[in-house]
């Protein structure tokens, strides 16, 4: 019966990854297969004889945008990977120590770890109610705050129930951005939780000033900018660039710590 | 009086219509009481025979609500270097930010080290401070 469940949901989601700007029914059929496969992938992910489980599956996604292309062009594929689902401890340090720290990232490149059935976009349906608080990062600092971050996430330490989606380490020219997404943007005592989570974990002096900012919200300020946002696969380049660009400019504060 | 009381137990029964699917039931909408009766039957007998097996999956889909499962990140870390943590996956898509081989993690204690250091300069400094 759960099983059924889940492979509805998988369909309704993979509707999402399809580009519409290239509706060949090959394409169309491969993205499909890649996606039942990957899906496959997922349901293989159970902890190990002696390891230890963690209380939700997770997925790290990988994303980067092509120098010299306009964005709008690429399509979800193009853009965003999913590396690997894990289960349990063991199986996440087997992932994150193959795969190189976001402070080694060149160019505009994102990571992104999420529940596993959560899309790291916001149209998924986890997330369209949803939104995120932005911490905004100078160079240097990014590798051990996403440690941080993740490992707070996957321990469990944020105490909101099922609310937290995920997390993404935006790597970007000047700064690097974190931003930790939940599903429900109008639940104050659940953001402020969040808030003061995040601060603990990460040790932000207490004068860091954080930004919140519901998914809506990005999607409204991106329309204002640009003509392809009816277009799916554009709203997924949009999130991929998830606390990067359409936040710069306004309220710029760097985080800076007294132990580095 | 009879064929009313069953109209009623028919309208009590079709909420419950799911848990048809548990138990693969075939019911083609027949007029004929007798199968009617029969139907009704089969439909409300299962559930109590359920067996123990059947009760602990029930209670198992419950389990993930109870109970948080929650590390603390110097727990998380301690696993981080067991050598079950730094196997390769089975699945590892082939890509440039992927490595061949586990890269030390050793810098991750360095950081702690310094992290500490840095929480004491802090408090010390708030303590500093009128």
């Amino acid at each position: 019966m759960n099983n059924k469940f889940d492979a509805l949901k998988d369909d309704d989601s993979g509707d999402h990854d399809q580009d519409p700007g290239s509706p060949k029914d090959g394409e169309k059929e491969k993205s499909e297969d890649e996606d039942k496969e990957q899906n496959a992938r997922r349901k293989m992910a159970v902890p190990g004889a002696g390891e230890h489980p963690l209380q939700f599956n997770y997925s790290l996604w990988y994303s980067r945008r092509t120098p010299g292309r306009p964005a709008s062009t690429q399509s979800y594929e193009q853009n965003i990977r999913q590396i690997g689902t894990f289960a349990s401890v063991e199986q996440f340090w087997r992932f994150y120590s193959h795969m190189i720290r976001p402070g080694d990232l060149t160019g505009h490149s994102d990571f992104h770890l999420f529940k596993d059935g959560i899309k790291p976009m916001w149209e998924d349906d986890a997330n369209k109610m949803g939104g995120k608080w932005i911490i905004r990062l100078r160079k240097g600092l990014a590798s051990r705050c996403w440690e941080n971050l993740i490992l707070a996430i996957l321990g469990e330490q944020f105490m909101v129930g099922e609310e937290i989606c995920g997390a993404v380490v935006s790597v970007r020219f000047q700064e690097d951005i974190l931003s930790i997404w939940n599903k429900t943007a109008s639940d104050q005592a659940t953001t402020a939780r969040i808030r003061d989570t995040l601060r603990r974990v990460l040790n932000l002096p207490p004068n860091t000033i954080m930004e919140y900012k519901t998914h809506t919200d990005s999607i409204k300020y991106r329309r204002t900018l640009g003509p392809h946002t009816e277009n799916l696969s554009e709203g997924v380049r949009i999130c991929n660039e998830s606390g990067g660009n359409d936040e710069s400019g306004e309220g710029y504060l760097c985080v800076d710590w007294h132990c580095v | 009086m009879e064929v009313s009381r069953r109209r009623v137990f028919q309208k009590h029964l079709e909420p419950a219509r799911p848990l048809r699917r548990c138990y693969t039931i075939d019911i083609e909408p027949n007029r004929n009481s007798a199968t009617c009766a029969q139907a009704l039957m089969e439909e409300v007998d299962p559930p109590k025979n359920i067996g123990i097996e059947q009760f602990l999956q029930i209670v198992n889909l419950q389990k993930p609500k109870q109970g948080r499962i929650s590390y603390t990140r110097d727990f998380l870390i301690a696993l981080a270097s067991s050598p079950h943590s730094r196997e390769k996956p089975e699945f590892l898509p082939e890509h440039p930010i992927v490595l061949t081989e586990a890269r030390e993690l050793g810098n991750l204690r360095l950081h702690e080290r310094r992290w500490a250091r840095g929480k004491e300069e802090m408090a010390a400094e708030r303590l500093l401070s009128p």
